[in-house]
């Protein structure tokens, strides 16, 4: 991976990186959406849908809220060792946890035969992935909250 | 003192799922003998039209307060004394193939009518259909598809069938059937027997309810329909209208409640004086078997076990006691197979019809009793003491045993978790029951057994991507989860197409048998390059320096390696049939030689000898029996050696998922037969012959179970037993869980089709894991 530091670069070099981050992102999400069931090339746009949405929602707030040198390093620390150096660094990733998990559970309906409209993917998914985050924002909120008392 | 317990609720788990499924599972022989005798003096008529309507209730013939249901042409005809109406009891199941099953060969048919043959849903059993081609009388069916597949095609004159399974359509069928059928009056009248097969009104049921607006939209299509019929029918046709079953308040059926049962029959015909009774009597709906032959001219079905209409006919006790030879003739031969009546010297033949009439309901409802009613404290009691050997096999000292499947087991266990203090570390076992408690509540849901091989993918992803993020964690390599992850989505083209998916589902080159397939030559040479690839391979692996033994090595896999290559070539030829056939042979007894060998002289010969024997017979026998499902155990094999062997819910759900990866699927239709023909004939009666023959197809189809368990013997020399144990417990919760689903579930439409088959292959599959455990168990 390139070694790039934020801080330093000028705008435009930073947006055309980040861009690419977020492009290898989802193609990430892609072949983990197809590790999962989804079809490889038949269904190629819905999967293609759901992998730029999830990537948006679970990857980029960290590309463009938080400096970092490698985003390997920055998925590392945050995702893996779930080492957070501030409050923003945890709200975001538990907002992306949330996102997945959502998405996970939106997944369990598609095979009923209840024939709803909701249940093609990725629609389920993607509806998921919103309840998720919205549950993890409600998360944050109150987590927030409580420190905010601690504090005062 | 422990074996002895651990013993004892091993005899009780099995006893236990042998008496629940003595409750649940009705069974039947069905006997091939076919009827001569016909009765000409009784014969009425030379064409017979039957229209079937599907899910006809009795209460929609006539007008109700709302002005939802009646159907006016038969209230009509009925009232004037022009038709016959008759209240038609159905038996359970209530499912269209059994009703069409049980009109036509007049018997009950139950869950499982044990033939000679379980390749498909043909009946096996003296039918209406087949005494017809007999006879030289033509049959013409419209309508639903589902009597091509109980009848073969060369017996039916003519078809014009439609798929019976988009429920929303509610037209297609019944509008073609309409038009189809007025052609069988003006263009091509030369048939006997026509019968047209409307499902409008099932569907509106389950799509809409019978209290919808609907269903008399419906009802006035099929009024319209007959009066067609009714139009253009010449004097000497008999018109039978006929429901096969009802529907409950919500529409839908398959049970045994009286709304689901009660039915309607009628008779017309134009001819004078044809109708002698007015008033509605109730008959059985098996009854219009023999009083249909009758009428027709053809014998009684050999199984029928139905009591002739009498006041049909002009002669009673001649048709009464034609009907009465019929069914002794059946019972005497049945009871050469099961014994079914108590008192069978009690039914000598009496004078009066009334008598013989009384006899033929004793047979009639002593069959019933033993053929149509689940026993349902044969059922809890199954699964109460199912539940508690679990229980007590899972709570026993051995340290070995984990409290966590018993607590997973109720899916509570997540909930317990989070409340615990100690979040983090919970966190990771809660996932894995978590997943362990979705695949258990698969059975429960018709719509997730039908695509099991993509759910518990799902699940196992799930798990894989766990452990990626539990290695990464812990900084460790993430190399095999990863590989894992791969291999298992690359076996979807192993998978087989489940008969309800028809239309969404094409199989790939790698799931077609090498008997059945279409597929050129081509696809052949690249198996068996895998294959040849695959056993040179195991060559090098357990290559000895024995020479001698390699000799042997080389002469048996160059034996199974000519086989398969004349197999693949057999196909356009039966002139290499014999050498085939002794080829198979020769592998099989050299299989058998090595077995005996590696055992019997555990003490002669060395370790390295030993393992180099066993893995031999074991790779011989594979190759032989599991044909093109041979690449994808290869493939579990390569997953089984990237993974822990104590990691038992992982192992569960890959022996699971590969099931289904092996080219499996819980039908009796997908059962791979073939597999036990290799070195035997197709007919052979030989009882050991059979039991290899039986074992063979074991092997086949439980292959993925047979090397998990292998793999567990394999590697965990030190906890093998307690990490055997509490495999098998395991799988006992899943077998709990498929009864528990087919119990809760026995009045589902789909229970006989889905659910019931699924709970038959988990049962046998504990049964085939219990004794591989035992024998992988005493060989170490």
């Amino acid at each position: 991976m390139r070694m790039y530091d934020h801080e330093s670069g000028n705008n435009l070099l930073n947006l055309v990186f980040t861009l690419m981050e977020f492009l290898v992102s989802t193609i990430l999400v892609y072949l983990v959406a197809v590790s999962f069931g989804a079809y490889l090339i038949e269904d190629f746009l819905a999967t293609l849908i759901f992998s730029i949405f999830l990537s948006l929602i679970s990857v980029m707030p960290f590309l463009i809220m938080i400096k970092h040198k490698s985003p390997i390093e920055l998925l590392e620390r945050l995702l893996f060792r779930q080492e957070y150096k501030t409050n923003i660094e945890q709200a975001l990733s538990r907002v992306s946890r949330g996102s997945i998990i959502g998405a996970w559970f939106g997944a369990l309906v598609i095979p009923l035969d209840w024939d709803k409209w909701w249940q093609k993917w990725p629609i389920s998914c993607i509806i998921g992935a919103v309840v998720g985050i919205l549950v993890s924002l409600l998360i944050n909120l109150i987590k927030l909250k409580k420190k905010v008392k601690l504090d005062s | 003192m422990r074996y002895v317990s651990v013993t004892i609720l091993l005899v009780n788990i099995i006893a236990s799922i042998y008496v629940f499924s003595n409750g649940f599972l009705i069974r039947r022989i069905s006997l091939e003998n076919s009827s001569t005798r016909s009765y000409p003096s009784l014969k009425k008529f030379n064409k017979s039209i039957i229209l079937f309507i599907d899910a006809l209730r009795f209460d929609f013939i006539f007008g109700n307060k709302n002005g939802l249901f009646g159907i006016q042409i038969l209230e009509q005809l009925v009232q004037e004394g022009e038709a016959r109406l008759l209240k038609f009891i159905a038996d359970p199941p209530t499912t269209t193939m059994q009703r069409i099953k049980a009109l036509m060969t007049g018997s009950l048919p139950t869950f499982v009518d044990a033939g000679s043959n379980f390749d498909s849903y043909l009946v096996q059993e003296d039918n209406i259909i087949s005494q017809m081609h007999n006879h030289n009388l033509s049959v013409v069916i419209l309508g639903d598809d589902t009597w091509l597949s109980l009848f073969s095609a060369e017996q039916i004159h003519e078809h014009h069938t439609y798929p019976s399974f988009n429920i929303k359509d509610l037209d297609t069928n019944d509008e073609n059937v309409d038009r189809e059928i007025s052609k069988f009056f003006t263009l091509k009248p030369h048939w006997n027997l026509l019968i047209a097969h409307y499902l409008g009104i099932d569907h509106c049921g389950h799509s809409f309810g019978p209290n919808s607006p609907v269903l008399k939209r419906k009802l006035t299509d099929i009024n319209n329909s007959i009066k067609k019929v009714i139009d253009l029918m010449d004097n000497e046709t008999l018109l039978v209208i006929v429901g096969d079953h009802g529907m409950t308040e919500t529409g839908d059926h398959g049970g045994d409640s009286q709304l689901e049962l009660e039915t309607a029959l009628i008779f017309y015909s134009k001819k004078k004086n044809f109708i002698k009774k007015s008033g509605i009597e109730e008959t059985r709906q098996i009854n219009l078997t023999p009083t249909l032959a009758l009428l027709l001219g053809i014998p009684i079905p050999f199984s029928n076990l139905g009591i002739v209409i009498d006041s049909m006919f002009d002669n009673r006790l001649d048709s009464v006691s034609a009907n009465y030879d019929q069914m002794v003739k059946f019972i005497r031969t049945y009871e050469s197979h099961e014994r079914l009546i108590d008192d069978i010297d009690g039914l000598k033949s009496a004078g009066d019809s009334e008598e013989l009439k009384s006899i033929l309901v004793k047979i009639q409802d002593a069959c019933r009793l033993k053929w149509s009613t689940f026993n349902l404290s044969f059922c809890l009691t199954g699964l109460v003491n199912l539940a508690f050997s679990i229980l007590n096999l899972s709570l026993n000292k051995d340290k070995n045993i984990n409290l966590k499947f018993v607590i997973s087991f109720l899916c509570v266990y997540l909930a317990l978790s989070l409340l615990n203090h100690n979040y983090q570390n919970v966190w990771i076992y809660t996932i894995e029951n978590f997943i362990l408690s979705l695949a258990f509540v698969i059975p429960f849901s018709n719509s997730y057994i039908i695509r099991e091989n993509n759910s518990l993918r799902f699940l196992l992803t799930t798990v894989l991507f766990h452990k990626i993020y539990l290695c990464r964690k812990k900084k460790d390599s993430i190399f095999r989860p990863l590989a894992c992850l791969i291999l298992i989505r690359v076996c979807h083209v192993f998978y087989v197409c489940r008969e309800e998916l028809l239309d969404s589902c094409s199989q790939s080159i790698f799931a077609q048998q090498i008997s059945k397939s279409s597929f050129s030559t081509r696809v052949y040479f690249v198996f068996f390059i895998f294959n040849f690839m695959f056993i040179s391979g195991v060559f090098f692996v357990i290559k000895t320096k024995n020479s001698t033994l390699n000799l042997f090595l080389s002469a048996s896999l160059l034996i199974l390696g000519t086989y398969n290559f004349l197999q693949i070539l057999s196909k356009d030829s039966t002139v290499i049939k014999y050498p085939q056939l002794l080829l198979a042979r020769l592998s099989l007894l050299l299989f058998t030689a090595q077995k005996i060998f590696a055992y019997s002289s555990i003490k002669r010969i060395s370790k390295t000898n030993r393992f180099f024997f066993i893995n031999l017979s074991v790779v011989m026998f594979a190759s032989l029996v599991l044909g093109e499902s041979l690449l994808s155990v290869w493939l579990l094999a390569l997953v089984l050696h990237l993974t822990a062997n104590d990691d038992l819910v992982f192992l569960f759900l890959l022996e699971h998922y590969f099931f289904y990866a092996t080219g499996h699927e819980t039908t009796f239709t997908h059962i791979k037969w073939e597999s036990a023909f290799h070195g035997f004939d197709g007919d052979n009666n030989n009882k050991l012959v059979r039991v290899v023959m039986a074992l063979m197809i074991i092997s086949n189809t439980f292959a993925a179970k047979i090397v998990t368990l292998l793999n567990i013997v394999k590697k965990g020399e030190k906890k093998m037993s307690g990490n055997l144990l509490q495999f098998f417990v395991i799988n006992a919760t899943k077998v709990f869980f498929s009864a528990l689903s087919v119990f809760v579930l026995r009045r589902h439409l789909m229970v006989w089709k889905i659910f019931a088959p699924r709970f038959v292959f988990d049962g046998i599959g504990l049964f085939t894991s219990l004794f591989f455990s035992i024998y992988f168990f005493c060989l170490n």
